[in-house]
């Protein structure tokens, strides 16, 4: 039996008939073709399919899209439109933070996430944060380094260029 | 990798909510476990009762001798909420263990303990504290011990139409101290093996002590005969090396992918004479 999903995900109103058991990594991408949230293992490790619901990073592949009911939902376009993504893609461009790309707009919504819970961000923060995220090509040395400077945390090292 | 499908059900009440659990009709809380296993099929419920509706399950309280915990505040929540800091720090310690704050946002206390996975932290903190679960049914409410709630490997005394209500944590006495320690593959990851510990003490003597394993066989284990090592003592690190000898005796000795019998009971050695002397440092510094 279907059930009816009201919930705004980036800046669009959605009103669906769905099926209980599809996910929210699958209503992004295969039915309202927001291909930015990448999916990778479907069991909630690799973090590739991270967005922001009601504020909070959550796996998209481990959330019912029902479970989204009423919710306010972010992907990284939504993020990509907000007026602070420069910063925070200047960082990943300068400091070398992604490569392939898959696992980077998962890290860039909790990047955004936790700037925007309001927290004192430190060091330790950006470790936790990226330690929900797996990353096959980059390395998490430049991912940080990415991370603190988009969160305003480090400044880059002049000398290194 | 998709769920078979289910009807999905969303209760505004837990009276609604316990007319619709039973047989394969299976709570919802975060679908941190859950929605996994049924992307892998290896759960196939026939309808999910998703009770995220509820507002009364997520509630954190302070009840005088008790914390009580809803079963469905999720673990971010509960980890930063000042109630659980204050007066019952090792909740909120153990939680920061669980997987990464990406799972905790939607995760839950209660989803947590009815999964009842045996490398999971929770379920040994509350052993370890002595909390008690609250469980509803139509039949009427019960509550259960910690200890005899966790029956082994994924398996609970919930019945198939119970929900677990709340969790009731007693509140850390000024005498008492309590730590966790565990050794992770990767941060984030489930535990190889785990202790956690508390300790009340009057002045420099110890009144009782209790170390729990965890992600050791199938569910929480109680060191046993850990008082007779320790009570009466001044607790020194010869003490916590004494009972640290006891634990090893008594972890299993087993072997997996992980770690040899031999270094598991290694591990476990250095684990309880660390998390002793954890415990104990928390009343040096006057802090929780
Ligand atoms: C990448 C990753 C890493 C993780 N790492 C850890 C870790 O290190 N340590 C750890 O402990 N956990 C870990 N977890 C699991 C996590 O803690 C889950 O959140 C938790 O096990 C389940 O909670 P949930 O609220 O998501 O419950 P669900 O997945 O919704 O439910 C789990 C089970 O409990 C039942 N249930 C839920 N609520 C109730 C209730 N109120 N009454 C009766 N039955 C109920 C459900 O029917 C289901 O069988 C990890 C998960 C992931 C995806
Ligand atoms: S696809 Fe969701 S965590 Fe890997
Ligand atoms: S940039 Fe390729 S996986 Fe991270």
């Amino acid at each position: 039996m279907k059930v009816n999903l009201r919930t705004q995900i980036n800046d669009r109103e959605i009103d669906l008939e769905i099926e209980p058991r599809l996910l929210l990594s699958d209503l992004l991408r295969e039915h309202l073709n927001f291909t930015g949230t990448h999916v990778g293992c479907s069991y909630g490790v690799c973090g590739a399919c991270t967005v922001i619901i009601d504020g909070k990073p959550a796996r998209s592949c481990l959330t019912l899209a029902i479970q989204a009911n009423n919710c306010s939902v972010r992907t990284i376009e939504g993020v990509a439109a907000s007026s602070t993504f420069d910063r925070v893609s200047s960082a990943f461009h300068q400091e070398h933070g992604l490569q392939c790309g898959f696992c980077t707009p998962g890290i860039i919504c909790s990047i955004v996430a936790l700037t925007e819970s309001g927290k004192n961000i430190a060091e330790e923060d950006i470790d936790k944060v990226v330690d929900g995220h797996l990353c096959r090509c980059t390395g998490y040395v430049n991912i940080r380094k990415a991370a603190k400077k988009a969160v305003g945390i480090y400044q880059g090292d002049e000398n290194a260029r | 990798m998709r769920p078979a499908t289910f009807e999905y059900l969303a209760p505004k009440t837990l009276e609604e909510a316990l007319e619709l659990v039973g047989d394969d009709s299976r709570p919802l809380a975060g679908g941190q476990s859950l929605i996994a296993l049924m992307n892998l099929r290896f759960a196939t419920p026939e309808a999910l009762v998703d009770l995220q509706g509820i507002p009364d399950l997520t509630r954190i309280s302070d009840d005088g001798e008790f914390i009580r915990i809803g079963a469905m505040a999720s673990q971010a929540d509960t980890e930063t909420n000042s109630i659980v800091l204050n007066s019952v720090p090792l909740v909120a310690e153990c939680i920061r263990e669980i997987g990464h704050w990406q799972i905790r946002t939607r995760g839950t206390v209660g989803g947590n303990l009815a999964h009842s996975d045996p490398a999971s932290e929770l379920p040994a903190v509350m052993v370890t504290l002595g909390a008690h679960y609250h469980l509803a049914s139509k039949r009427g409410e019960r509550k259960i011990p910690a200890v005899e709630f966790h029956q082994g490997a994924y398996d609970t005394a919930l019945d198939p139409d119970e929900i677990l209500t709340h969790i009731a944590v007693p509140k850390q006495k000024p005498t008492e101290r309590s730590a966790l320690n565990e050794s992770v593959r990767a941060a984030g990851a489930y535990a190889i093996a785990g202790t956690t510990s508390i300790l009340e003490r009057n002045n420099e003597t110890c009144l009782r002590a209790k170390l729990v394993l965890f992600a050791t066989g199938s569910k929480p284990y109680e060191v046993q005969g850990l008082n007779s090592v320790l009570v009466g003592k001044e607790l020194n690190s010869g003490s916590f090396s004494e009972a640290s000898e006891l634990v090893a005796s008594q972890a299993p000795h087993f072997d997996d992918f992980h770690a040899t019998a031999e270094q598991r009971k290694q591990i476990f050695r250095a684990l309880s004479e660390r998390v002793l002397q954890e415990t104990w440092q928390k009343f040096q510094v006057g802090s929780s």
